[in-house]
């Protein structure tokens, strides 16, 4: 959108009216046309004066060039008045580009080169890159037609160059397809080749299907000249196929022709001259003069081939009667020297003779400009190629540009990530150092723990080492001794009767004695006793035991079940000891027959010991006073109480606490 | 003198064991077989000489007493063991009564109640504390939970164990049961029994991995 800058809706109302306007033009009646067209002309005259009018001016003529060539030139001269007078240098140029167009329609190449050396002029002014491309490219067009192919492909070169700096794709396969022409002509089908195979997938890969056709031409033109007549007639044929699609009636008739060159160089001469038939009537309906001359003239060549001289001599005079009016003198050397031959076979040496000398005329000034060409030619081959070489290095500069600045930034990236892979591994070390810090200090505490749980372990496992060494000295060693004394004892009692046998029960007696307390060392150090259950069943066994041995009646009550309660050796070994002793009181002095004794489990343990006897006598208790305290600091030491009572006869409470008592536990 | 009871004593002290051979040897019911200061040599010949009761001291030097009664049981099973200790209380009694002793006699024992001691585990009685009675008890009660259908104890003898265990003497039992104290010791000397039983087929079938 070129114009988009200058664009209002009010103007582009009146632009798209007009156009909508002109498009009901070609479906309607006369009757309706003439009042659309009016209607029309009246939007056009009421639109403002400014630049967007120009191109409604020039729109609306290129819409009548085709089929009234004059009236766009109106409309032509109207867009340029108005932009001559806006100084609007964008809209003269297109303006001159479509003025360029009706030239070459109606064959004014001279005008159109003019035309075109003045857009130049004003595209050189207007800095607009686009507009010198294409107006370069008008101008080699021009002098292609002229047939001056030097001129027309330094100009070619030229726009290619701006346009490949440009990046404009469009005009590189447009001008790549100009200069396969150029190249045609020039008889370079190799290089004319490759420049139209270039623009053809330039042009494919825009999706330009009017490019696409030229280029098709042109290649399929250059592959005749290498004589690859299967591709190039397919080449032909895909091209009028597009310009029916476009649709580009010239295009079409182009393509016949080219197809009907085919058939007659493989001297098909049926096939070409249904082709150049076809192209002709095409020409005719379309008023294309060019295409109607080559028509015409190819159909000449065709009827003199098949001897029919008369046919031929119609369709050459025709020919030659519109290459006068076109004045082109290539076709009109050639179609003069035909008419000579043909003249000639008519019985017509005279006007033979003409034409021949006609076509002498012609081909002196063309082989000097021949020649010329020729050298130009190779200058342009050496220059374009120059070019070429320039674009590539340039290229390859800019490759190089780029992979340096590639370099730079795969360095700079490399550095960047180095850099922050380092810090990574920093923290990363970092933080693993510290994690491994943390699992350290915590291993570290842990065996501090358990070192000291295993010292503790230790202590207590010396102490119970400790505790067995000396029970098992106990029991084996001092065990064994006692047991010798004690045999030894019953040897002296029975056998040496003139000794005192006292001494001997004494001794007897003593080990007897020693060995009981041994055996309440070992229980009270044994752990595996330490059970309140155990204490109260030890108790019982030996107090009955006692009891009994004394002749004494008893009593002894305890709770059915007694509650799975720890208590201590020492606790064990008093509470046991302080029964004892009171039971042994209860024998040497309470004169009692009947004992009682009965244990209760509350929060603590309780005992009681009652006898019937006599009581607790004051007076008495000096002389026993010292068991009695005994007694107490025994329960004291265990956190206990004792307690003594007359109450017919005595009573005796011992108190212990228990620490553990677990009464879910109990049964 | 067929009827005579035949006895081997291990004891490794000279004092104690000529004293208790002479005892024995003194009485017209028993008869000292053997004598032996070590286990070692005890295990040697007893198996041959099979008399009808040991009388084994647990503390000797290199085997103990425990160890020879385990090896002498699984050759001779009729053998008797009596074991001979200082203490009732040592934990070793009831490991030798587990390990196949059916009685144990205390050493602070007259020498006169001795043969008394041996004529009763001869016929069958056996001296209980109330520790190992406790024991025993425990031992049954976890046989019990692995093994259900082990439970080998009956009735009578449960209630014994659990009075024993609860400290109560055996005519204290006996009058509470109406029994004997002759049944009595009949009853432990038959969970001694057991317990032997129990104890080998618990170690069997730890070996086994059953």
């Amino acid at each position: 959108m070129r114009n988009k800058n200058y664009t209002n809706p009010n103007t582009l109302f009146y632009r798209y009216a007009i156009l909508i306007a002109f498009f009901l033009l070609n479906f309607f009646t006369a009757n309706c046309q003439q009042r659309l067209k009016d209607s029309l002309t009246s939007l056009i005259r009421n639109a403002p004066e400014n630049k967007e009018k120009i191109l409604v001016y020039l729109d609306y003529g290129k819409s009548l060039a085709a089929s009234n060539p004059d009236s766009a030139e109106i409309f032509y001269e109207k867009a340029k008045e108005l932009a001559e007078r806006l100084n609007d240098l964008k809209g003269m140029s297109k303006y001159l580009s479509y003025q360029i167009n009706l030239f070459n329609q109606k064959a004014q190449f001279e005008e159109g080169l003019t035309a075109a050396q003045k857009d130049v002029a004003i595209a050189q002014q207007s800095k607009d890159p686009k507009i010198l491309i294409e107006a370069y490219n008008d101008v080699a067009n021009e002098y292609e037609y002229l047939a001056d192919y030097q001129q027309a492909s330094e100009y070619y070169i030229k726009s290619l160059k701006l346009a490949t700096d440009a990046g404009n794709l469009e005009m590189q396969s447009k001008i790549d397809d100009n200069l396969a022409s150029v190249f045609l002509w020039l008889k370079d089908d190799s290089l004319a080749y490759n420049y139209s195979t270039k623009a053809f997938g330039i042009a494919q890969q825009r999706h330009d299907t009017v490019t696409m056709g030229n280029c098709l031409l042109n290649t399929g033109v250059a592959e005749i000249h290498q004589k690859k007549y299967k591709d190039a007639l397919s080449h032909f044929i895909q091209s009028e196929k597009i310009g029916y699609r476009i649709p580009d009636m010239s295009l079409v008739a182009d393509a016949l022709s080219d197809e009907g060159l085919v058939y007659y160089t493989i001297h098909n001469l049926g096939a070409a001259n249904e082709k150049y038939r076809q192209e002709l009537d095409l020409s005719q309906k379309f008023n294309l003069p060019y295409e109607q001359l080559y028509a015409l003239f190819q159909m000449a060549v065709i009827e003199k081939e098949k001897k029919d001289f008369r046919h031929a001599e119609q369709y050459a005079s025709r020919a030659i009667a519109i290459g006068e009016e076109l004045n082109t003198p290539a076709e009109l050397m050639e179609m003069y020297d035909t008419m000579s031959v043909i003249k000639q076979k008519l019985g017509k040496p005279v006007e033979a003779l003409l034409f021949k000398n006609k076509y002498v005329d012609i081909n002196d000034s063309i082989t000097n400009a021949q020649i010329q060409t020729n050298i130009h030619h190779l200058n342009i081959q050496f220059r374009s190629a120059q070019k070429d070489k320039k674009i590539a290095e340039q290229n390859l500069s800019i490759e190089k540009n780029k992979a340096a600045i590639e370099k730079k930034n795969m360095l700079l990236f490399i550095f960047l990530g180095s850099i922050i892979a380092l810090i990574a591994i920093l923290i990363l070390s970092i933080r693993n150092y510290r994690h491994k810090q943390k699992l350290h200090q915590q291993s570290l505490l842990t065996l501090q723990k358990q070192h000291e749980l295993e010292t503790l372990k230790e202590k207590m496992q010396a102490r119970e080492e400790e505790r067995n060494r000396i029970g098992s000295e106990m029991h084996d060693d001092i065990g064994s001794a006692l047991t010798t004394i004690l045999y030894l004892s019953h040897e002296l009692k029975t056998k040496s009767k003139d000794s005192d046998p006292t001494i001997a029960y004494k001794i007897s007696s003593t080990a007897t004695g020693i060995v009981d307390k041994m055996n309440e060392i070992i229980w009270s150090m044994n752990r595996q006793y330490d059970t309140l259950d155990d204490l109260v069943a030890y108790t019982r066994q030996h107090a009955v035991e006692f009891l009994q041995n004394h002749s004494l009646k008893y009593d002894f009550h305890a709770p059915d079940s007694i509650p799975d309660i720890h208590i201590s050796g020492e606790q064990r070994r008093n509470i046991y000891l302080v029964i004892k002793e009171s039971l042994h009181n209860i024998v040497k002095h309470s004169d009692a027959s009947e004992v009682n004794i009965s244990f209760q489990i509350n929060k603590g343990l309780q005992a009681c010991i009652h006898d019937n006897g006599k009581g607790f006598q004051i007076q008495n208790q000096r002389r026993f006073g010292n068991g009695l305290k005994n007694m107490q600091q025994r329960m004291e030491s265990i956190g206990g109480s004792f307690e003594i009572e007359n109450n017919n006869g005595t009573t005796i409470k011992l108190y212990c606490p228990l620490h553990e008592i677990q009464t879910a536990e109990t049964v | 003198m067929k009827n005579q009871i035949s006895i081997s004593v291990v004891e490794d002290m000279d004092e104690v064991r000529q004293k208790v051979k002479r005892i024995i040897d003194e009485s017209e019911e028993f008869i000292c077989l053997s004598t032996y200061s070590n286990a070692e040599k005890a295990l040697e010949e007893l198996p041959d000489l099979k008399p009808d009761i040991v009388l084994m001291d647990i503390n000797l030097p290199g085997m103990s007493g425990i160890e020879c009664i385990k090896e002498i049981k699984k050759k001779c099973p009729q053998i008797q063991f009596m074991m001979f200790t200082i203490y009732e209380n040592s934990e070793q009694v009831y490991e030798a009564l587990a390990a196949g002793a059916t009685g144990y006699l205390l050493k602070k024992t007259a020498p006169e109640e001795i043969l008394d001691a041996l004529k009763e585990l001869y016929e069958g009685g056996a001296p209980m504390s109330t520790h190992i009675a406790r024991k025993v008890v425990s031992f049954f009660q976890k046989e019990n939970k692995s093994h259900p259908e082990n439970s080998e104890l009956s009735k009578r003898e449960k209630q014994v164990l659990e009075l024993l265990s609860k400290g109560f003497l055996y005519k204290e039992i006996s009058d509470q049961l109406f029994i004997s104290t002759g049944t009595v010791r009949q009853h432990i000397h038959k969970i001694y029994e057991k317990l032997h039983v129990q104890n080998r087929t618990e170690a069997i079938n730890k070996f086994y991995g059953r």
